[in-house]
């Protein structure tokens, strides 16, 4: 089974199908493939997009740790799972038992914009190790 | 309906907005610069550089954002280092 990323200009991304039950949202997200992300995380825009409503998240005492600073992590509820299209056309789910969802809170508007609009939705190391990870200059994709 | 098929058929409804946004991220670099799109049946239908607007507009049309996919243009997305 392999699941194809995408590969645009210097980055790997996949889209999948991101669904928590416990908050009652699902809708396609792209996440960053991030080898040097220790935890797959949601991004605030994403969140936003998909009508995640942060009132019902828990705040992380870790915060997320990145070459810009620092910036608060939440927690989902429940279960998470991310959904897949593999090269067969196939569906392939991926489950979390909570998933980590970032917010960018910097006082200067300007740069909580710019963070916002940038920061992307991250695969990273806990769910990685799961596949066979490949990445040549013209092909990338997982496979299991 | 499981989760599987759920999740799948809602990729394969966006499959064609996948391949077009896949296939003209350079257009859409020139046309649509630090704003976030729309795309549903394979073409941009709305744009707005603040992601609120944007959703709204996709809701007052739509009524909802299902079988819609957003993104953010910009060519900054390669300078990103997490």
């Amino acid at each position: 089974m392999q699941i194809n990323p995408a590969r645009e200009e210097k980055q790997i991304r996949l889209l999948s199908f991101f669904s928590c039950f416990k908050l009652g949202v699902g809708g396609p997200v792209y996440f960053l493939i991030d080898t040097g992300a220790s935890r797959s995380l949601l991004s605030e825009r994403d969140a936003r997009i998909l009508g995640i409503d942060y009132g019902r998240l828990e705040l992380q005492k870790e915060p997320l740790v990145g070459l810009g600073g620092t910036l608060p992590v939440y927690k989902t509820p429940g279960e998470c799972s991310l959904t897949f299209r593999t090269s067969e056309q196939k569906g392939h789910v991926e489950s979390f038992p909570h998933f980590d969802v970032v917010r960018v809170e910097i006082e200067d508007e300007k740069k909580r914009r710019l963070v916002f609009n940038l920061i992307p939705s991250l695969i990273g190391m806990d769910l990685l190790p799961r596949f066979k990870f490949y990445a040549t200059r013209d092909v990338a994709y997982l496979e299991r | 309906m499981s989760a599987v098929s759920v999740g799948l058929d809602r990729l394969n409804e966006l499959e064609k907005s996948r391949e077009y946004l896949a296939k003209n991220l350079p257009i859409l670099m020139k046309n649509y610069p630090e704003s976030y799109v729309a795309i549903a049946d394979g073409h941009v239908f709305l744009s707005d550089p603040d992601l609120d607007c944007l959703l709204q507009k996709v809701r007052e049309r739509r009524g909802s954002t299902e079988g819609v996919l957003i993104e953010y243009i910009t060519p900054k997305q390669s300078k990103i280092v997490i």
